[in-house]
């Protein structure tokens, strides 16, 4: 087995002590997996998962100017969120590229935790902090105040409610703070996965209680620990971008299909020149998803072809547990209505593969 | 570092951890119990067919795990005799069993001269760091 290099998550020793398998991800050692990947997707999806998370930077924005300064930063307009409220966002470059993806926790107009992908914490930092000129607005690196529980699928609501009756009022992408332990703990109803589900952060001393707390609780309703693995399986399924696959400095949000998330109303926000010029272009490239059986699963940087012509390559792919057959998403273009045969080169042959919308895979509400 | 270093003495194996179990002519081959842990939960296995001439060291199938692609590479030339129908309905059989049930093809070797390039059980542990 690999030697586990990279930082230590507050968790870290209990996963290792559960026998998780660890993988380096963005400079930590995180559970990739503790027994199958198949076998803890299938806990999610159909009883609950508990991963450890808290690689994920945290970001305290605050001031007077907060909501104006993250409103010239945000493709999504946090001065529309209510407090209590996480909206998810981009911040693109100036020439639309995407630096981040992230959520952000509106506390209230003066106070928002921005929580970002964990291999760009450092970069949206320097980034936010080098545009702060002129704006009352403090930034600060909140990363190590917090270890971060992820708590998904269908069991979740009634696992976590006899320890916080409170949360189980949360509709989907709002938050709130509970007491535990006489310390301070922020949860919201949000998640990666495409079930319902809570993310807990806690300050990191009480992270191994709490997850063992909810271990224990969850043991009768089926609660598996579950880690990286199942987790990019899970999103793949919600068809959920990842930073770096489907969205990077070079793939905007728009050709990440996330243009939901742009708020064109606002009268200006970095990137937004750039990001209304590859609007009006008819040749960009954009994200679709398509299926193939299980012998031709698709993988990273697979040519996807429509009737013989190279439309674009695989940014994510995988066997999808859930609908038990190859799953991916590719940057294409033209784009083929769902529906349109596809093929995939793959070891030197072609294999058919099928256009179809995004997600894949949504829970039954 | 537990059973995933354990190695059955009595096969052969070969550095892209392929176990061969020789008898005369006839050696069925699989893939080890390191290199189904590396793989993960194995999802389809491509086989190769009955009467095809496979190369010792060219890719005779591959093995689809949620996690990526892997190719499995025949240890010895010769022709498939025989292949594990079973995986095709429980690929998890590898994963499973890889020393039984989850055995892939059986080759009838060409010149059984080329068994002295396959790796005895003590220098395949050695090679995947076992004691």
């Amino acid at each position: 087995m690999a030697p586990n290099l990279g930082k230590k998550t507050p968790l870290y020793q209990l996963c290792q002590q559960s026998g998780a398998r660890f993988t380096e991800f963005a400079g930590w050692s995180m559970p990739l997996q503790f027994t199958s990947i198949l076998q803890e997707v299938k806990a999610v999806r159909n009883q609950a998962g508990l991963f450890d998370v808290s690689h994920m930077g945290q970001l305290l924005v605050t001031g007077a100017e907060a909501t104006s300064f993250l409103n010239l930063m945000l493709t999504n307009n946090v001065a529309k969120a209510r407090d209590g409220q996480v909206i998810y966002t981009i911040l693109a470059a100036s020439d639309g590229g995407a630096i981040d993806d992230l959520l952000v926790y509106r506390i209230n107009n003066e106070e928002f935790l921005l929580v970002v992908n964990a291999a760009n914490t450092q970069a949206v930092l320097a980034f936010l902090q080098a545009k702060t000129t002129g704006f009352k607005v403090e930034i600060r690196d909140y990363s190590s105040l917090f270890a971060l529980l992820a708590l998904q699928g269908p069991a979740a609501a009634a696992i976590i409610e006899p320890l916080f009756p409170e949360v189980l009022s949360l509709k989907p992408f709002r938050f709130l703070t509970v007491l535990w332990e006489k310390q301070e703990l922020l949860i919201s109803r949000t998640g990666y996965t495409g079930e319902d589900g809570f993310e807990i952060y806690t300050p990191p001393v009480l992270a191994e209680a709490l997850w063992q707390t909810l271990s224990r609780i969850g043991a009768e309703a089926g609660l598996a620990p579950a880690g990286l693995g199942a987790r990019d399986v899970l999103r793949q399924e919600a068809g959920l971008p990842l930073f770096g696959n489907e969205l990077s400095r070079q793939l905007s949000p728009l050709q990440a299909g996330l243009e939901k998330f742009i708020d064109w109303e606002k009268p200006d926000f970095f990137g937004r020149a750039a990001l209304l010029q590859e609007k009006n272009n008819p040749a960009l490239p954009r994200r679709i998803g398509l299926i193939t059986d299980r012998s031709a699963i698709p993988r990273p940087g697979t040519a996807v072809f429509w009737e013989q012509q190279q439309i674009g390559q695989i940014t994510s792919g995988t066997f999808s547990p859930t609908l038990k057959q190859g799953i991916g998403m590719a940057l294409v273009h033209p784009i083929p209505p769902p529906g349109t045969p596809l093929a995939l080169a793959m070891r030197g042959q072609f294999y058919p593969a099928q256009c179809v919308a995004l997600p894949f895979y949504g829970r039954k509400r | 570092m537990g059973v995933g270093k354990m190695v059955p003495f009595e096969l052969k194996y070969t550095a892209e951890h392929e176990w061969v179990k020789v008898e005369g002519e006839r050696v069925t081959v699989g893939i080890t119990e390191y290199a189904q842990k590396e793989l993960g939960d194995v999802v389809y296995v491509e086989l190769p067919a009955v009467g095809e001439k496979v190369k010792a060291k060219a890719g005779m199938g591959s093995i689809e795990s949620v996690k990526a692609v892997s190719d499995v590479y025949a240890p010895l030339t010769g022709e498939i005799v025989e292949v594990n129908d079973e995986l095709q309905f429980s690929p998890e059989l590898v994963n499973q069993d890889p020393y039984g049930k989850g055995w892939i093809a059986v080759i009838e070797v060409a010149d059984t001269e080329e068994l002295k390039n396959l790796l005895s059980a003590e220098a395949y542990q050695k090679l995947i760091g076992g004691n």
